[in-house]
């Protein structure tokens, strides 16, 4: 198990050099000169060579990844150009809400989709199948920034009675300290961007999970075990679900990253102070930086969960041994 | 060979009666699908077929009116019709699906046929390449290289091409791993069919079902992306009509004109809804483990 975790992890090392490139290639990308891109036509002469020399873009381009490169290894991600900060403090100051948010809602997603398949896979061909599935299309198909835009529309504008903007205190911190009041305003706060970033995740994993025990249920030792007696909820959880489990594992990682990705919509519509939203308003800026910074750290952390999902298959079957 | 051979006569040597194969048929929701889809084309293609009115048209006097006779959608902040941005809005939606992932499939088509073929260093350069597109979570990637490559219709098709080919790849690799072990390609090989014509004519062929399904749901999910990178100001640039950039806009005016994030939101999750349908449809008509369920 370690050494597999080992390897995947030197595995991990290729992956986030490329990821590094693509990274770095964003600025090469930029039609043009990129310093005039990022400073505007109104500046030129010298100021124009000092930005190119303090960017390192007056050096051959093997020579710029290189640098690139020497700072990542150094955990220097550069200085936002707007904010006048270094990159990484604000990626550290922006993350941790992002991932109160991803985590809520993936934990939202994970604790109604399961259930939900579940029982439509039971109740198969009635009403409540009938009704989850048509929900799960009407889910997967929707825009993640219209439903957050209905929810706004119907929750703060017609009953008022949710907050459609910002943060309140962090959730972590207002359990920990047991402050009533805290926890409360930060559910508040979470609940539409949370649910937002949450439905299509459900959506998906709802009808993952009546799919993968459905056709579980058609396997032998499932009718074993019906003939042996069991009851039908020791068949659906012990046999059915369990078995089911891989695909679900498998999707719910891809849904992490469905959440980080949807975090960039959600956070600029509900205004949630995140890294998300510091993205769009760095495009916007034209800080790319900023840009350059997010996009790598997002990718490090998706691919860190992909690799704890692998070895989550041998906790969920163990017939997997990692060699 | 391996393709499955029919009996063709009796015990007695008779010919047989004609056994038709059963003709299998889209599902009802599939069907629903394709009419959804079908207008969306119809709109795209024929717009005067649902309105007559001039999507560039200003009416000041009448901006943001409810839906009415004269408008029935009602009206944007500059007095347009709202029936006419969203119909001619599909245009875009329909062109940067159709060509974004017309070009992720024959790229990753492309692709994963030379590494499931060749395997070795071709398979390892282009699998890790693979693996280090998907090290990204997608709409951010899109989002960064839309942002790099500047605002418009052709940053984004070649930013969601870049985005989508690595599933292409990944699916095409597997199959064609499976597919050139077969005993029809050997036997290509061995009366001298070059690689080239292995490739297109025995192999694609037989792999060709999952990439029709994927590129199917891929259409929908190529909506979606396109008119989130117009809802985040960074698509379809106006005044060219789109359904993201007109649903970014009706977010300012929810309490007074709440008609225009509705309609222009409910386009966009009806086109959707007809690519997921129909996608799904033929998902269980190709594949037999859904086609049981």
């Amino acid at each position: 198990m370690l050494r597999y975790l080992a390897r995947r992890l030197l595995l991990l090392v290729p992956v986030m050099l490329g990821a590094a490139l693509i990274a770095f290639a964003l600025l090469l990308l930029i039609p043009g000169d990129p310093a005039v891109a990022l400073l505007g036509q109104e500046v030129s002469g010298p100021e124009l060579a000092r930005f190119r020399h303090l960017l390192g873009l007056d050096r051959p381009v093997p020579v710029q990844f290189g640098l690139y490169l020497w700072r990542l290894a150094q955990g220097d991600l550069g200085s936002s150009i707007t904010l006048h900060a270094p990159v990484l403090g604000l990626i550290g100051s922006t993350l941790p809400a992002t991932l109160e948010l991803a985590i809520v809602s993936l934990l939202l997603s994970i604790g109604a989709g399961i259930p939900l398949g579940l029982l439509a896979a039971r109740r198969r061909g009635g009403l409540l199948d009938t009704g989850t599935m048509v929900i799960a299309q009407l889910g997967v198909s929707m825009p993640v920034f219209w439903l957050g835009v209905l929810l706004i529309l119907l929750f703060a504008v017609q009953l008022d009675w949710l907050p459609s903007f910002g943060r309140g205190p962090a959730l972590v911190a207002a359990v920990a300290s047991g402050d009533a009041a805290g926890i409360l305003d930060s559910l508040r706060h979470l609940i539409l961007p949370a649910f937002t970033l949450a439905f299509f995740n459900l959506a998906l994993l709802t009808r993952l999970t009546r799919w993968a025990v459905l056709e579980v249920l058609e396997e032998d030792y499932v009718r074993t075990a019906r003939a042996k007696g069991q009851a039908e909820r020791v068949v659906m959880y012990r046999h059915a679900l369990r078995n089911a489990l891989l695909p679900i594992i498998t999707i719910i990682g891809l849904q992490f990253g469905n959440a980080l990705g949807g975090a960039v919509v959600t956070e600029t519509i509900y205004g949630w102070p995140g890294m998300g939203r510091l993205v769009v308003q760095a495009i916007g800026q034209r800080d790319f930086p900023v840009l350059q910074g997010a996009v790598l750290v997002l990718a490090l952390l998706f691919s860190v969960v992909n690799v704890a999902v692998d070895l989550a298959y041998g906790l969920a079957d163990p017939r997997i041994r990692y060699e | 060979m391996d393709s499955p051979t029919r009996a063709s006569a009796t015990s007695k040597g008779a010919p047989a009666p004609a056994v038709r194969p059963r003709r299998r048929r889209l599902t009802l929701s599939a069907r629903v699908g394709s009419l959804l889809l079908a207008v969306v084309a119809l709109a795209a293609v024929f717009p005067i077929a649902f309105t007559r009115a001039n999507p560039e048209q200003v009416d000041i006097m009448s901006r943001l009116a409810p839906p009415t006779r004269a408008h029935p959608l009602g009206t944007d902040n500059i007095g347009r019709d709202l029936l006419a941005r969203l119909v001619y809005g599909s245009r875009v939606s329909l062109l940067v699906a159709l060509v974004s992932v017309g070009g992720a499939v024959v790229l990753g088509v492309t692709l994963g046929l030379l590494a499931g073929y060749y395997g070795r260093w071709t398979e390892a350069g282009i699998m890790r390449l693979v693996d280090v597109f998907l090290a990204f979570p997608a709409i951010l990637l899109a989002l960064a290289l839309v942002a790099t490559l500047g605002a418009g219709v052709s940053s984004v098709i070649i930013a969601l091409i870049l985005v989508f080919w690595t599933q292409y790849a990944r699916v095409v690799h597997g199959a064609t791993l499976a597919v050139k072990e077969r005993s029809f390609v050997e036997a290509a090989r061995a009366i001298g069919a070059g690689d080239g014509r292995i490739l297109l004519r025995h192999v694609l062929p037989n792999i060709i079902s999952p990439i029709v399904i994927l590129a199917t749901l891929g259409m929908g999910t190529a909506v979606v992306a396109e008119s989130t990178l117009s809802f985040l100001g960074i698509g379809v640039q106006p005044p060219t009509p789109s359904w993201g950039w007109t649903l970014a806009f009706g977010t300012r005016y929810l309490r007074d004109a709440p008609h225009l994030a509705t309609f222009s939101g409910l386009a966009i999750m009806a086109t959707v809804l007809g690519f997921n349908l129909l996608g799904d449809g033929i998902r269980d008509l190709l594949d037999p483990r859904f086609r049981a369920q």
